[in-house]
């Protein structure tokens, strides 16, 4: 019977022990400010997240910007400009994740 | 009698039906005529289809989005064809989104796609609007259905990036950047999302060397530097982290950015 008790014991032990390590885990305290310097890491979305529109002609048309923009193999014409060129937030910067 | 009467009613509509029909001698067969009266009818609707979708597109370029909004609504009552008929439901839910009505945008932006999944500036509109409304699983979904359709595509791999990191799926968002380093190496933007993915996703070292990256080629990027004060601050270099903070705070013309630099540099001076 106190063998029994001792392991029963030991696991109920052994379960606080486990929980606590998960929470410890998962809560883990950043080092002081980095809560708070989280909510300042946003990432940064492409200058044009939305294109233009498309004329009744266009599309296949060699002057379509926005098909030849989504198609274009490097980002040149996504990011025409500097990030430190932006000066005003645009609409559709999202808050960190 | 009743037979008779039924006989010269059916005489009497079989005159009158001939005197109104306009074919002469010359005339092709009646059911020929019929269809190229309907294709006639057919051809006028997409004329106007066509001019609408323009007349919208002149609007929308002056900025005249309610305007814009009449016209491409009018051209989609006709159902043009192809690739008119996609054509003005992407443009409708261009201007919807720029109003806000994500939804609808979205059901136009859907439509559009189901007509021709190539029009690659649908997919973007479609993660714009799940971005906006919040539905983070759903854009890395559709960045995803875009890249597929378009693999060569950078922005289709950016969005893919920049929805996983939006969506916590930092491993996922570091590979989509990471995809994107040959050929944009000296895009800025890039080196400071890869960074941010990385620093997400636990790997201090590599962050750093692009975050790094990013203020060296756009040296007055304050987010370039706000990323690597907190490479620093996760690292325990404290200094390190004081220095990158009080140097984005310079560099900001951003008030909540300038005020969060504050705070964490007086978080890190109270210790």
């Amino acid at each position: 019977m106190t063998r029994y008790l001792a392991l029963l014991a030991f696991l109920a032990a052994l379960l606080v022990a486990a929980v606590a390590f998960s929470a410890r885990a998962v809560t883990a305290p950043g080092p002081a400010g980095w809560e708070t310097a989280s909510r300042g890491l946003a990432p940064e979305p492409p200058n044009h997240a939305l294109l233009g529109p498309i004329s009744a002609g266009g599309r296949k048309a060699w002057d379509c910007w926005p098909q030849l923009e989504a198609e274009s193999p490097t980002l040149d014409p996504v990011f025409p400009q500097s990030p430190e060129e932006r000066t005003q937030p645009r609409s559709e910067d999202r808050p960190g994740p | 009698m009743k037979s008779l009467l039924g006989g010269l009613v059916i005489a009497a509509l079989a005159w009158g039906t001939a005197q109104a029909a306009p074919y002469g001698t010359e005339t092709p067969p009646p059911e020929l005529q019929r269809h190229d009266a309907i294709d006639t009818s057919r051809q006028a609707q997409m004329r106007l289809a066509f001019t609408e979708i323009n007349e919208g597109f002149a609007l929308y370029q002056r900025g005249e989005l309610t305007g814009a909004e009449r016209k491409f609504r009018a051209a989609i009552a006709r159902n043009p064809d192809e690739p008119q008929g996609s054509t003005a439901q992407y443009d409708l839910g261009l201007v919807l989104a720029r109003t806000g009505r994500y939804d609808e945008a979205a059901r136009a932006f859907d439509t559009a796609l189901g007509r021709d999944p190539g029009i690659l500036p649908a997919w973007l509109g479609l993660v714009y609007v799940d971005l906006r409304r919040g539905k983070y699983e759903e854009a890395q979904r559709d960045a995803r259905a875009m890249r597929a359709s378009a693999p060569s595509s950078a922005l289709a791999r950016y969005q893919e990036g920049y929805a996983a990191l939006l969506n916590r799926d930092y491993d996922l968002a570091a590979s989509a950047f990471a995809a994107l380093l040959p050929g944009n190496a000296s895009v800025a933007s890039l080196r400071y999302n890869l960074g941010l993915a990385l620093l997400r996703a636990g790997r201090i070292d590599d962050a750093r060397v692009e975050a790094q990256h990013a203020v060296a080629l756009a040296p007055t990027f304050a987010k370039g530097y706000f990323l690597l004060g907190s490479i620093a601050l996760r690292a325990g270099d404290r200094n390190g982290a004081e220095k990158a903070y009080a140097h984005a705070r310079a560099l900001t013309s951003d008030p909540s950015m300038r005020l969060l630099c504050d705070d964490v540099l007086h978080q890190l001076r109270a210790r």
